[in-house]
């Protein structure tokens, strides 16, 4: 069963379209990237699919569920979400930032077992926090931030991942170590990543499909072969662009 | 070891000595004050042995007060916790929202008409409760509610209070105007034992406490809350109406004791980090100690004259606070 489908889904934010009759169906350990210029409406769309705004028209199913017909816990316990930004008001740890990501599974009552305790760490281990546990998130730097909230979609553990520009405040490195960590994860649970991305390069590398917003409502989806080619990038940027191919590496550069 | 016990054993030295603060602040309220009573003379009224003018001055009069105090206390620094995770917003306190000026205009109204005792605190009550239904209803707007939109309403309002406030002061003749300032500033001299506050406090707690992990995630910001589970909305709600009537309720036993619900959440903040499940229930102890500690000495300090118990709060909460600061810089 696919994990992550939509029928004929139209989404507009302020007036503007950003997908009309999209019909995606995203499989178990599938990577999807969406592509598109500033203000095309990527993270709506994410937000769109994450339940976290209502469309215009047409059906979002999770694991053939009507994402209408679920609770908001139900939902959290299937689709996690990275943001673009957090702002933390009052200070707290890094480990109980993480922990925050076992929320959807406790009730009322419920504390955070040795298990979960267990994951954050291991979480923070994979995003390389180790050590970092009790430091206060508000004084970590932007990389750090945003690491930690990669551990904490690690804790939460959905089986759909959707995240919004992860590649956001973080160094050349970490860039591909955590997107690698994240593909590989999917890969090996059979789970489904989609991301918002900038960088084409790391579309080009980590994505098997993608979805291109075009602005106006226009959009394309498909395989990453079917859908990077010079032409259609060129297209979708307002830019001229070059494919170079080196050692299987498949790299696009702005003319 | 799972979380609860490594959290509760990394902060039990606070928590011990919270639960000593309670029921030490009670003894130092019934034991200080214009006759001043020893401790075997305390511990023979209290197991009952004792039968004169001293049990009355002690179970009469300074329990009760005692009690008010403490359950006051206690609601001011729930309410004010709530508001500050509702509103997001360090600056939040329980009367940021109008609540507590929409009391004051009941009351002073009703003191300008003579109006006294229940009547006042009905008069109270009921302007803390339009206050709260405008506040929520001009918010709500055409649908959103976010906290930016609430806090802008409910600061209008309360400005709109103030004016009215400033108002009833004018046109009042002298004679009341010292009873007046004393409501604005906070008064437990007049008030009488009152177990709705105790029930209130209690309802509050018992309805805050299993929320309390889903406030941890709201603190994140409302699409991350709504992401992990959290119904944002309808938990706004819950939290609007909790704070709001418990700041109602304190307002109408005390008047407007400023501070405690601003500051104490802080307090514990630096103290025992911003898990709401360990911060509510010390926020609630040690407001609710630091004001009967607070009260006792409003009563004591300058006697005959009896301070009001929102200079004391400011005075010992000033200090304390800032010291806590500084050292948490470092």
């Amino acid at each position: 069963m696919s994990l992550l489908e939509t029928n004929n889904l139209v989404v507009s934010i302020g007036g503007i379209h950003v997908c009309h009759d999209l019909n995606i169906t995203i499989e178990p350990g599938q990577c999807w990237g969406i592509l598109g210029k500033n203000g095309s409406g990527k993270t709506t769309l994410l937000q769109t699919l994450a339940g976290l705004r209502s469309p215009d028209g047409g059906d979002i199913l999770v694991k053939g569920n009507n994402l209408n017909h679920m609770t908001r816990k139900q939902i959290s316990q299937c689709i996690g979400v990275l943001f673009q930004d957090y702002n933390d008001i009052f200070p707290s740890t890094v480990l109980e930032t993480t922990l925050i990501g076992r929320h959807p599974y406790l009730n009322a009552w419920q504390w955070e077992s040795a298990d979960d305790v267990e994951l954050a760490r291991s979480a923070l281990h994979q995003v390389e926090m180790t050590g970092m546990e009790s430091r206060i998130v508000t004084t970590l730097s932007g990389g750090e931030r945003q690491r930690v909230e990669v551990a904490t979609l690690l804790t939460q553990d959905p089986p759909i991942l959707l995240l919004d520009e992860p590649t956001n405040h973080l160094d050349l490195n970490h860039q591909i170590a955590i997107i690698k960590t994240l593909s590989e994860r999917v890969t090996d649970r059979q789970q489904a990543l989609v991301m918002v991305l900038h960088d084409i390069n790391i579309a080009a590398r980590f994505c098997d499909h993608l979805i291109l917003l075009f602005g106006n409502g226009i959009s394309q989806h498909g395989t990453k072969q079917d859908m990077m080619t010079e032409k259609q990038l060129e297209q979708l940027y307002g830019h001229p662009i070059r494919h170079i191919r080196d050692e299987g590496i498949d790299a696009f550069l702005p003319a | 070891m799972a979380y609860y016990q490594s959290a509760l054993r990394y902060h039990r030295p606070v928590i011990i000595l919270l639960l000593l603060l309670a029921p030490l602040s009670f003894l130092f309220a019934m034991a200080v004050g214009s006759v001043s009573i020893s401790w075997p003379q305390l511990w023979a009224i209290l197991s009952g042995h004792e039968n004169d003018v001293t049990y009355n001055l002690v179970m009469e009069l300074r329990l009760p007060r005692a009690v008010n105090a403490f359950t006051t206390g206690g609601m001011l620094a729930l309410a004010g916790t709530l508001m500050q995770v509702l509103l997001r917003n360090p600056l939040a306190d329980p009367y940021i929202l109008g609540v507590s000026g929409g009391a004051s205009v009941g009351a002073l109204g009703a003191m300008l008409f003579g109006f006294g005792g229940l009547w006042l605190n009905g008069a109270a009550f009921c302007g803390a409760l339009l206050s709260m239904i405008m506040v929520f209803s001009l918010a709500h707007g055409n649908g959103s509610w976010t906290p930016t939109r609430l806090i802008l309403t409910g600061v209008v309002v309360a400005a709109g209070w103030g004016a009215l406030i400033s108002f009833i002061l004018a046109i009042s003749p002298n004679t009341n105007l010292r009873g007046m300032l004393f409501w604005l500033i906070g008064d437990l001299s007049h008030t009488d034992s009152s177990s709705t506050g105790i029930i209130i406090l209690v309802i509050g707690i018992a309805l805050t406490l299993p929320m309390s992990r889903h406030l941890n995630v709201l603190t994140r910001g409302e699409l991350k809350a709504s992401a992990l589970g959290v119904s944002v909305t309808t938990l706004r709600i819950q939290i609007y109406f909790i704070a709001s009537l418990l700041t109602a309720s304190a307002v109408t036993i005390v008047g407007n004791i400023g501070f405690v619900g601003l500051i104490v959440p802080h307090l514990v903040r630096l103290i025992v980090g911003n898990d709401q499940r360990i911060l509510i229930p010390a926020a609630v102890l040690l407001g609710a100690s630091l004001l009967v500690i607070a009260d006792t000495i409003a009563r004591t300090v300058m006697a005959p004259t009896q301070l009001p118990i929102g200079v004391i709060t400011a005075l010992i909460g000033v200090p304390v606070f800032l010291y806590l600061l500084q050292r948490s810089h470092h």
